[in-house]
């Protein structure tokens, strides 16, 4: 309700202004001082003098804070500009709007408010019983136990609808990407088509504006890229209007965005000879079609300088790829000669809760996100390879490199010398890592929270999670391990 | 010539946003002259933080304290600066931990049961400091803050802006901004 006055109030008077003038731009402004309002700077062009537009904005219910008169400008023979400050009363909530908020449907609030209450009961029931005891005479702790687990459970449910009020659904990203097209297809005369899918499916906030620029990357790439000239999209028997379709679905706890086209597909002869030319390839035999394809996320790697203006799809993929990833995402992409490419993206649907593996390696704890897990074993010493004075794990048929957290931290050894019993296959993309480690303690659901800027040299290090009042946990970022043992660091450099 | 132009054709590359943004700028130059205008004569009394690290006793000023902790187990962070001790959680946030003797470059007296941290603000967040242990606010005017001393050891002189009087003790009043800046990633 708040909101929808909020809008008709700004529409009114945009709306009054439009009978007076040009209404050029409305932009919300920094509230100068209101914490529950916003303002908005209107500009206006208008033929009357400043003195005759004011009043009849002021007239209006919507409290006009300042008219202030820009000098008219020669070029604007004689016209006046004025800005227009609104607060109106509402507090700004904008799903829409870049601006780190979120709307929340007012039933959300009030589910919250519920479960609150439960919690203040269950925390009453549960004082009850620790009272009991502390009065003596009660030995029995399984009440107590059952008091305690109800109210995790009740965290539990909390923990899980405010996750939910972080979720948008993607269509807001979709209202952008409409836009970008449509002005492609008016400025550069292209016959374009883009075609949205499953805009119902919600991410969480922070990635949907985290994603927002890759995907119009995407978006821009097929345009400029994938999809041909009307005439040779009628040769190859194609309709002249080339077609982009997006399509966002849910998969499992992972959000899956794919950017699809009809063009004519990624040249992959193209791609090799590229990346020879550019020293990212020794050779070009033995390049299978996939290792090709993968090419194009390597930094570096650009076809846009071509001068047949058949280039390939690359530019900025590493760009993209890069954003992709520090949002603990996957890219990948798929291409058929004249048939067109396609670029699927997986998310996870929020960064804000991570659920997380506790280890012990070396005397410390640390995390390490589930999502980056394939597989938690039991090793013995004996299964370890040494080459070159590297140890490896062998796990079937991959051989993946070792990590002993103690010695890649450079941290003293534990008194408990190099024992271990577990290993944690870890895996980003197509690379894994093996993290030794001497005990599991168990997954939970937790808040991964930035270490700070102190300690923005520390690589291998995602942040921290708070396990309870009196532990704070290490959680490691497998990415950053795998390019430092990929780099074959040392260890301790950055 | 442009004026021989008739004015229908005159094309202007206006931008809007530009436009607004001046018209921003003009608005708060106003707003500052109003400000400006109302003088405030009287000296306001200032708050300092006075605590201890290794024997000798400095303060901080207190708009810069969010709260005092006591001490609690703190995580070790590998491959971070020396002087930092660690973190630990507070308050739904990551607390780095400094050690202040070791930045200041004193002797540390061993842990004791007076040992505190005190968080402060810094930029965006927060930063405790490792102290031994935690004095009074002494209230004193801007004017009452005199120069550093000349005999400071060598290591502090970076980080101390003044002293302040109190029951005939000197405080060493600590710039943190100097304190803190430990250049984001180590050796």
């Amino acid at each position: 309700m708040l909101l929808e006055s909020f809008d008709r109030e700004i529409e009114s008077l945009i709306d009054l202004l439009r009978s007076q003038g040009e209404v050029l731009s409305t932009i919300p402004s920094p509230g100068y001082d209101r914490e529950d309002g916003i303002d908005f700077d209107i500009l206006v062009g208008a033929e009357h003098p400043p003195g005759l537009l004011s009043p009849c904005v002021t007239c209006e219910e919507i409290p006009v804070q300042r008219v202030a008169v820009l000098p008219p400008s020669e070029e604007e023979g004689g016209g006046s500009i004025s800005t227009f400050s609104t607060p109106p009363h509402e507090r700004r909530s904008a799903e829409r709007s870049g601006s780190g908020m979120v709307r929340v449907d007012i039933r959300a609030l009030d589910d919250l408010i519920a479960l609150v209450g439960e919690l203040v009961a269950a925390q009453r029931s549960l004082r009850y019983e620790v009272e009991q005891i502390g009065a003596g005479g009660v030995t029995n702790p399984v009440p107590l136990v059952k008091r305690a687990e109800r109210m995790g459970q009740k965290l539990k449910e909390l923990q899980q609808e405010i996750m939910e009020i972080r979720l948008v659904p993607v269509r807001t990203l979709y209202d952008k990407l409409i836009r970008v097209v449509r002005r492609i297809s008016v400025d550069e005369g292209r016959n374009l088509q883009l075609e949205l899918q499953g805009g119902e499916t919600r991410l969480d906030k922070q990635i949907i504006e985290d994603i927002s620029d890759p995907l119009m990357h995407l978006v821009r790439n097929a345009v400029d890229h994938g999809i041909e000239a009307p005439a040779e999209r009628r040769a190859a028997g194609k309709p002249e209007t080339g077609r982009i379709t997006i399509t966002a679905s849910q998969k499992g706890n992972r959000v899956v965005i794919e950017v699809a086209d009809d063009g004519r597909g990624i040249d992959l002869v193209k791609v090799r000879r590229q990346a020879m030319a550019r020293g990212l390839l020794r050779t070009l035999h033995g390049v299978t079609d996939r290792e090709a394809l993968e090419l194009i996320f390597e930094p570096g790697f650009s076809t846009s300088d071509e001068v047949s203006g058949i280039s390939g799809r690359g530019v900025g993929m590493d760009v993209v790829k890069s954003a992709i990833t520090s949002l603990s995402g996957t890219i990948s992409v798929d291409t058929e000669p004249g048939g067109g490419s396609r670029i699927g993206i997986a998310l996870p649907i929020t960064l804000a809760i991570v659920r997380t593996l506790i280890i012990e390696a070396g005397g410390e704890s640390y995390g390490v996100p589930v999502s980056a897990i394939q597989e938690t074993l039991a090793v013995s010493p004996e299964e370890l390879l040494h080459l070159e004075g590297n140890e490896f794990l062998q796990l079937r048929e991959l051989t993946l490199p070792l990590v002993r957290l103690h010695r890649f931290f450079g941290r003293n050894s534990p008194a408990t010398g190099d024992s271990f019993g577990y290993a944690v296959v870890a895996v980003v993309g197509a690379r894994r890592v093996a993290i030794l480690a001497d005990g599991i303690r168990g997954q939970h659901d937790l808040v991964l929270k930035p270490l700070g800027e102190l300690f923005s040299g520390v690589r291998g290090i995602a942040g921290a999670v708070e396990l309870s009042d009196e532990e704070t946990v290490l959680v490691l970022d497998p990415l950053a391990i795998m390019d430092e043992l990929h780099r074959g660091g040392d260890g301790h450099g950055f | 010539m442009a004026s021989d132009l008739p004015s229908s054709t005159v094309i202007t590359l206006f931008d809007p946003l530009g436009v607004i943004l001046a018209g921003r700028e003009s608005v708060r130059a106003a707003e500052k002259v109003d400000a400006s205008s109302k003088n405030s004569p009287k000296e306001e009394l200032r708050g300092f933080l006075w605590f201890t690290v290794g024997g000798e006793s400095y303060a901080v000023e207190i708009h810069r304290v969010k709260e005092v902790l006591r001490p609690r187990r703190v995580t070790t962070v590998p491959r971070s600066p020396e002087v930092i001790r660690g973190i630990i959680s507070h308050r739904g946030a990551i607390l780095a931990i400094l050690d202040l003797a070791g930045r200041l470059g004193v002797e540390s007296v061993s842990t004791s049961a007076l040992q505190r941290i005190i968080a402060v603000r810094m930029g965006e967040g927060c930063c405790g400091l490792l102290v031994n242990r935690v004095g009074r606010v002494v209230m004193r005017p801007r004017s009452a803050v005199e120069p550093p001393p000349r005999d400071l050891p060598p290591g502090q002189y970076p980080f101390v802006s003044g002293t302040i009087r109190y029951k005939g003790a000197q405080l060493l009043l600590l710039d943190l901004d100097k304190i803190l800046d430990i250049g984001g990633s180590s050796t």
